[in-house]
């Protein structure tokens, strides 16, 4: 959630509830729903329902959704991005199948009819989902082109574990199917990569090469597409103990530099070159 | 994809042993069902006491493994013989109940059925960075045959244990599981643990249906499929979207199953004006176990009881009730001091490099 505390300040909290909502109508309606039935609720006087749905709810209200308090403690506690999590103890859902149910009244037979047709919205709403999600290639629930590279890797390894580079994608699959296979990237670059975080400075492939820094020299080359002389990728994949690149087929540039410096093409997949230095 | 059926009944069949089991100690004996919920809790919070120190001293993922699994197979067993009686009258009462209504049950394994079928086989991850620290920090721990001691994502060794997901022995929990019946993580987390995210989710939702509507079970049944047509709404930031695309993560534990069963509990103490010593106990548990699952639970766990403690105060002005209060939240009290000395750098575990 991209929401800041400092840039919101005390709405804050009703932008963080409609970012939560987003741009779904049906949770819109819901949200419509909730306060109707609150409103019945206090309209029916019942006890013992007003303090189960609703005063937990006022107590929220005056606390943890009270920007005066919940603002700075927002920002002290860093929650910015997680503040969103504390809508989930709102048990909207509950009061709403409960005043809905409460609607359709007693007799046995309409409650079966009803029971068949809220059966029948459900496998609809299933049904949908179902639809618009894409295909399972494997019992692992991850794309093959990754498990393809890591069955290539542990075909010819000899040791037990190997050091691999490889780009974002990769990063977040291949070590969930082959813990085998390490890499050297920090969670952080890779992070700041995907997000376009991280601007590359002019000269910078100039400045690690001759502030010696294999792994940033890695990181640029293979992040970035750079280019730099073959002995000096030569040294740095030996000082850093890479074993194999999984090399994306658009990288080019990064192929012919990679042979160029030592590294033979062991596989390719559809997706990838499997090189071994 | 047989282990990973075994894997899932096994899992039922410990939770619902566990809970029996606890139902019994507790001296609960009311008709109220929900010991597969209350079992889970149970189980995650032994295995927390167990996995902790074994953590610490970087005791072989083998070792733990098969000594987990010996003394749960020997817990559960103990609990089968010594209730043997109850237990079969109470599936046999669940069978009746089955017989008598044969309609609304069809109906509800179909809910349950359609819900596992659609999650199983939604291909979408919602947060990939998220979905690879939790399936790599297992299959990390199966490579390194110990638990937490490399980085998920590179795996590394790490000079010190990540204090952040140190309570967090959920994932250790799938580690030790897979290294026992050698299942792949992928295979452990996104298939069964889903499962039982989804099933556990749907007993929670039933459970605080039946303390709505009694035993009347077309009501039930309309109001459960209200909530989860309603559930499945989701953005990204809902509970039904963590459901959906993020089954397996510890948060949705918290949003799904940890947050309901509080409502629940809170439900079954209000009803009861807070007398029932079984029903503190049941919420004692689920507050521990919720930190097992997510740190995430510090913060939010506490709100929640915020909202529903004061509501049963004020309904029961006693001292017992005021100090049952105090005692479920010295978890919460206790992880959030956890947490700052944490965060403080005050302590830090490091990790015997020798041993690795």
């Amino acid at each position: 959630m991209k929401l800041s505390v400092n840039e919101s300040g005390f709405s804050y909290i009703i932008d963080c509830f409609w970012t939560y909502i987003g741009d779904n109508k049906d949770l819109y309606a819901c949200f419509i729903l909730y306060v109707l039935a609150i409103l019945i609720l206090l309209i029916w006087k019942k006890d013992k329902e007003i303090n189960v749905f609703v005063k937990p709810l006022i107590i929220w209200g005056l606390t943890v959704f009270n920007p005066i308090i919940a603002v700075p403690l927002v920002e002290i506690l860093g929650l910015d991005e997680r503040f969103y999590r504390f809508f989930w103890i709102v048990p909207a859902p509950f009061l709403i199948g409960y005043v809905l149910v409460k609607f359709i009244g007693e007799d046995k037979r309409t409650l079966k009819i009803v029971a068949f047709l809220v059966f029948g919205l459900v496998a609809i709403q299933f049904l949908n989902i179902i639809e618009a999600s894409p295909n399972i290639e494997n019992i692992y629930k991850i794309d093959n082109k990754y498990i393809e590279v890591a069955e290539i890797i542990s075909e010819d390894k000899e040791e037990n574990s190997v050091v691999a580079l490889y780009d974002y994608q990769t990063y977040m699959n291949i070590r969930t199917y082959d813990a085998a296979i390490k890499t050297i990237f920090d969670y952080y670059d890779f992070m700041h990569t995907c997000n376009g975080q991280l601007n590359i400075h002019q000269g910078s492939v100039e400045y690690v090469l001759r502030e010696e820094d294999d792994y940033n020299l890695l990181k640029y080359i293979f992040f970035y597409n750079q280019v730099c002389d073959p002995k000096e990728l030569t040294e740095a994949l030996e000082n850093m103990e890479i074993d194999y690149i999984i090399l994306p087929h658009n990288l080019e540039n990064a192929y012919k530099m990679f042979t160029d410096s030592g590294c033979e093409l062991l596989d390719s997949t559809e997706a990838y070159h499997v090189l071994k230095y | 994809m047989m282990k990973a059926v075994f894997l899932l009944c096994f899992y039922m069949y410990i939770y619902y042993i566990v809970g029996f089991g606890v139902k019994k100690l507790v001296g609960d004996t009311s008709k109220k069902d929900g010991f597969v919920v209350i079992g889970m809790f149970t189980y995650f919070v032994i295995f927390f006491v167990f996995v902790l120190p074994m953590k610490f001293l970087q005791v072989k993922l083998s070792h733990i493994s098969w000594m987990w699994v010996v003394l749960i197979i020997l817990l559960t067993t103990g609990i089968l013989f010594k209730n043997y009686k109850e237990i079969h009258r109470n599936i046999r009462y669940k069978w009746s109940c089955w017989s008598e209504d044969r309609i609304i049950y069809i109906l509800t394994i179909g809910l349950v059925a359609l819900q596992l079928f659609c999650v199983e086989k939604h291909g979408i991850v919602g947060s990939p960075w998220d979905a690879s620290f939790y399936i790599g920090e297992v299959s990390t721990a199966l490579h390194d045959n110990m638990l937490g001691v490399s980085s998920a994502y590179t795996g590394i060794h790490a000079e010190y244990f990540d204090w952040i997901y140190m309570l967090e022995t959920y994932l250790a929990h799938s580690a030790v599981m897979c290294k026992f019946f050698n299942v792949a993580p992928l295979i452990e987390v996104r298939t069964v643990m889903t499962a039982i995210v989804i099933i556990l989710f749907n007993l929670v939702v039933r459970e605080i249906g039946k303390e709505l509507f009694e035993e009347n079970r077309e009501k039930l049944f309309i109001f459960w499929c209200t909530i989860v047509y309603i559930w499945f709404m989701t953005t990204m930031y809902t509970p039904g979207g963590f459901l959906l695309n993020r089954t397996f993560e510890c948060k949705t534990i918290l949003a799904n199953i940890v947050l309901p069963a509080l409502f629940l509990f809170f439900l079954r103490l209000y009803k009861n004006k807070g007398n029932e010593k079984a029903d503190w106990i049941y919420l004692f548990l689920v507050i521990c176990g919720s930190y097992t699952f997510s740190l995430s639970a510090m913060f939010i766990v506490p709100v929640a009881l915020v909202g529903y403690f004061p509501i049963i105060l004020l309904k029961n002005r006693s001292r017992k009730v005021l100090s049952r209060m105090i005692v479920c939240l010295l978890p919460c009290v206790l992880i959030l001091l956890y947490y700052l000395l944490m965060s403080r750098g005050v302590f830090m575990f490091e990790i015997n490099q020798e041993l690795l």
